[in-house]
């Protein structure tokens, strides 16, 4: 049956976009198969522009990158984001050493925005991502609000999607028998919502081969999809190796709970005596690389060198004269973290002083020269370096925790409370600029202004506002939920009474609010700090999250529809 | 009297741009639309968007048999739904032209969604009298029938599954080669097995269907 149209796959189509390793899997090679040939959670820094286990195409409009949006595990989960129209589509793209017999296991986290958009989920052999032997073995789609999965030719019905909500999908594939057992589980209910043993793969072959799996929007061009995909693991379930246990449901992490990590890990290094270490660094553009520095360290081989560099856990490597500039920056700067946990903060404070004049773009090296500064008890010094930080970073777990533990290390908190004294509410009326600097905005027009206005006081001042903040936090990071909203809502009443905006101040009271479960109050306090000029995405989302703790769904829906736009036509 | 003259004047102007302002817009799409053609641009006509399509399906009206065939061509590079082009298509459906045919076969399925064209090839390939023809209308089946929807898959299947049952062994063969292509797999069907072997895989087969009709 000749054509006259060659068929070319469809991959030949994907030949541009950023291309970035495609690692083989842990252990490849070795004599016995490893029980675990790929495992990801996309909290480990590297995903987006670094060394792992994927090839990622950003074709046309489309992308694939980290996302702090919504996750299961740790901080970030990988968004992939279909346009159509647009002439191509975005893909994540994996290979593994290729698998005829034994069994498999795979287990993957799956949250859509809107589940009328087709999205695609395989797993394939040599023969690529077409139906047959060796082809698609194993494939997921979502379209027109439902999962259906695509077994012996038939794309079968599994469950209607719910949008904004973790499902965990969990198979043990048989690959001699060509036959899986399939488990599909939905975040908030207990009990599995799919469960079916023995189906036939995807077009009934025992034996086929896999090699490669793949996540994509569509290949019709017709789709807008928007959809999240975190803790993949494919392991194998062979001989003495573990098999993995189907896991619990995904719980929706909440911002909260960032910071509750971020809370144990405060514990732990204000105790005397405890090694500080280095922020992690959640995103390579944190250590000052961009996407084209990380395809010349790919060429160059160097991208081993960067990993171990950015491992948390590490002790670092070393880094030849010959290596590029923001590689060796990298170094300085990994060299400096280990000297700070072996004790020795004024080396470790120069070593970044020098990898931040390598490269300034680096943000994570002046949060880690912040932390040295701590160690020295160079107050002043923090000082300034905190209000350059503040602008980025406020937003941040990791500034946060930098903030409590400068707060936990000064131990002069109680000046904090001098805001809110009659002769500071004086002042604050006096001077809209104070106010505003009192109400977060850490602006450098605000500073000269405040400057400008008291260039007696304004060291005064500046210091107020960074107690104020580290009172809070420390709080928070102590496990006293009910003072941080005391003391950010006798803020924000300070800063309304002197007619200045509050509502960074009310955001925080609904952020303690909410770390106690207070939930109605948190509602009503967000509420707030939105008419109070309070950042309205950041608000949006955490709204959301007390709406979805309250079991309103629609109210959810609604919430993050204003930030992602509308599910309905 | 002189002012009121302008008036009219300008109000039978104004009239003669309203009625002829599509009529040039028209003519100068099917200016356009006749040149791109000539050059075999198909690039060039896909920027014109659909409206291209009513234009397109008049030029093959009204053209030969060497520019239905070109035209054909388009149409399935193009893929773009038409039913202007379903209905000029479908005429020549049955032309004793091999070219002309098998660029129509080919055709119909990137332009047309409707029952009438999955119809036609399943005709085609099980009571053509030319191998030739029967084999491109299962190679059509096979590849071509990209606008439909799982739904309308079904007559699709059936017409396949339902071939596979022909006396003409060429008929088989395409039959199953195509179910294969469409689904990866045979379900166990050889041309050579012996009747009753081959049976049972219809038998399959149409299993496979009502499994198929059951998940929609």
């Amino acid at each position: 049956m000749a054509r006259r149209i060659p068929r070319q796959p469809v991959t030949t189509a994907l030949a541009l976009g950023l291309l970035l390793a495609a690692a083989t899997a842990f252990g490849a090679g070795a004599g016995s198969a490893p029980p675990v040939l790929i495992r990801y959670s996309f909290d480990d820094g590297l995903t987006a522009t670094g060394p792992d286990t994927f090839t990622v195409f950003r074709n046309a409009k489309g992308s694939v990158q980290l996302s702090t949006a919504f996750h299961v595990s740790g901080y970030r989960s990988l968004e992939i984001r279909d346009v159509a129209g647009d002439g191509n589509f975005p893909e994540l793209q994996g290979f593994f050493p290729e698998r005829r017999d034994g069994r498999l296991a795979l287990h993957f986290a799956l949250l859509v925005t809107n589940p009328r958009q087709k999205l695609n989920a395989a797993l394939a052999g040599p023969g690529w991502f077409f139906l047959g032997k060796d082809g698609i073995a194993l494939w997921f789609t979502v379209e027109k609000g439902v999962l259906r999965h695509v077994s012996d030719s038939i794309p079968k019905r599994l469950l209607e999607v719910k949008p904004f909500t973790w499902y965990g999908i969990d198979v043990d594939y048989d690959l001699a028998r060509g036959r899986y057992d399939l488990r599909v589980t939905e975040e908030g209910n207990a009990k599995p919502v799919v469960s079916l043993k023995n189906q036939p793969n995807a077009s009934a072959q025992p034996g086929a081969a896999v090699n490669v799996f793949s996540f994509i929007g569509d290949l019709e061009d017709r789709s807008n999809v928007v959809y999240y995909v975190d803790d993949f693991v494919l392991a194998s379930g062979d001989g003495d190796a573990e098999r993995r246990p189907f896991v619990a449901p995904g719980r929706r992490k909440f911002f909260v709970d960032l910071f509750a990590e971020q809370a144990s890990l405060f514990r732990r290094l204000k105790q005397p005596g405890s090694p500080t270490s280095c922020p992690a660094v959640l995103d390579l553009t944190e250590a000052g690389l961009s996407h084209q520095d990380v395809s010349e360290l790919r060429a160059g081989n160097q991208l081993d060198l960067l990993g171990k560099l950015l491992d948390p856990g590490g002790r670092g490597a070393g880094v030849g004269a010959s290596a590029p500039p923001k590689l060796l920056a990298v170094g300085t700067w990994k060299a400096g973290c280990v000297l700070l946990e072996d004790g020795k903060a004024g080396e470790a404070l120069k070593a970044f002083d020098a990898a931040a004049r390598q490269n300034p773009a680096a943000g994570v090296f002046d949060l880690s020269r912040a932390l040295a500064l701590i160690a020295l008890k160079r107050w002043e010094d923090l000082d300034d370096l905190l209000f350059t930080l503040h602008a980025r970073w406020q937003n941040d777990s990791r500034y946060a925790l930098i903030s409590a533990l400068a707060g936990a290390q000064r131990g002069d908190l109680g000046e904090a409370r001098s805001w809110l004294t009659p002769a500071a509410a004086e002042a604050l009326r006096k001077a809209p600029a104070l106010a505003r600097l009192a109400g977060g905005d850490w602006s450098e027009e605000v500073f000269a202004a405040v400057r400008a206005g008291a260039p007696e006081e304004w060291k005064r001042w500046r210091a107020l506002s960074l107690a104020s903040e580290q009172r809070f936090h420390l709080a928070m990071f102590e496990g006293w939920p009910a003072e941080a909203r005391d003391y950010a809502i006798r803020m924000a009443q300070a800063l309304k009474a002197a007619g200045a905006p509050a509502g960074g101040w009310l955001e925080r009271a609904g952020d303690a609010a909410f770390a106690r479960r207070d939930l109605d109050e948190a509602r009503q306090l967000y509420g707030q700090a939105k008419l109070g000029g309070a950042g309205e995405t950041a608000i949006l989302l955490k709204l959301a999250d007390v709406h979805f703790l309250l079991g309103d769904l629609a109210a959810e829906k609604a919430l993050r529809e204003a930030f992602y736009g509308s599910l309905d036509p | 009297m002189p002012r009121r003259r302008i008036c009219i004047t300008g109000g039978l102007l104004l009239l003669l741009a309203l009625v002829l302002g599509p009529a040039a817009g028209a003519a100068d799409l099917a200016r356009r639309t006749a040149q791109l053609v000539e050059k075999n641009d198909v690039e060039g006509l896909r920027a014109l968007g659909p409206a291209v399509m009513p234009e397109l399906a008049r030029l093959y009206e009204t053209g030969n048999e060497d520019r239905r065939v070109a035209i054909a061509g388009i149409f399935y590079q193009l893929g773009l739904r038409s039913k202007d082009a379903e209905r000029v298509l479908l005429r020549d459906a049955r032309t004793a032209n091999p070219s002309l045919r098998i660029g129509v076969q080919y055709a119909l399925g990137r332009v047309s969604d409707d029952p009438k064209v999955i119809d036609t090839l399943v005709d085609i390939l099980q009571h053509d009298g030319n191998p030739l023809f029967r084999d491109k209308a299962a190679c059509a089946l096979a590849y071509d029938q990209v606008h439909l929807t799982e739904v309308q898959k079904v007559r699709l299947y059936e017409g396949l599954i339902d071939s596979l049952s022909s006396p003409t062994p060429q008929i088989q063969v395409v039959s199953i080669q195509a179910l294969s292509i469409l689904t990866g797999q045979s379900k166990g069907f050889r041309r050579s097995d012996p009747p009753e072997k081959r049976r049972k895989s219809i038998e399959a087969w149409k299993q496979w269907l009502a499994e198929y009709r059951a998940n929609l």
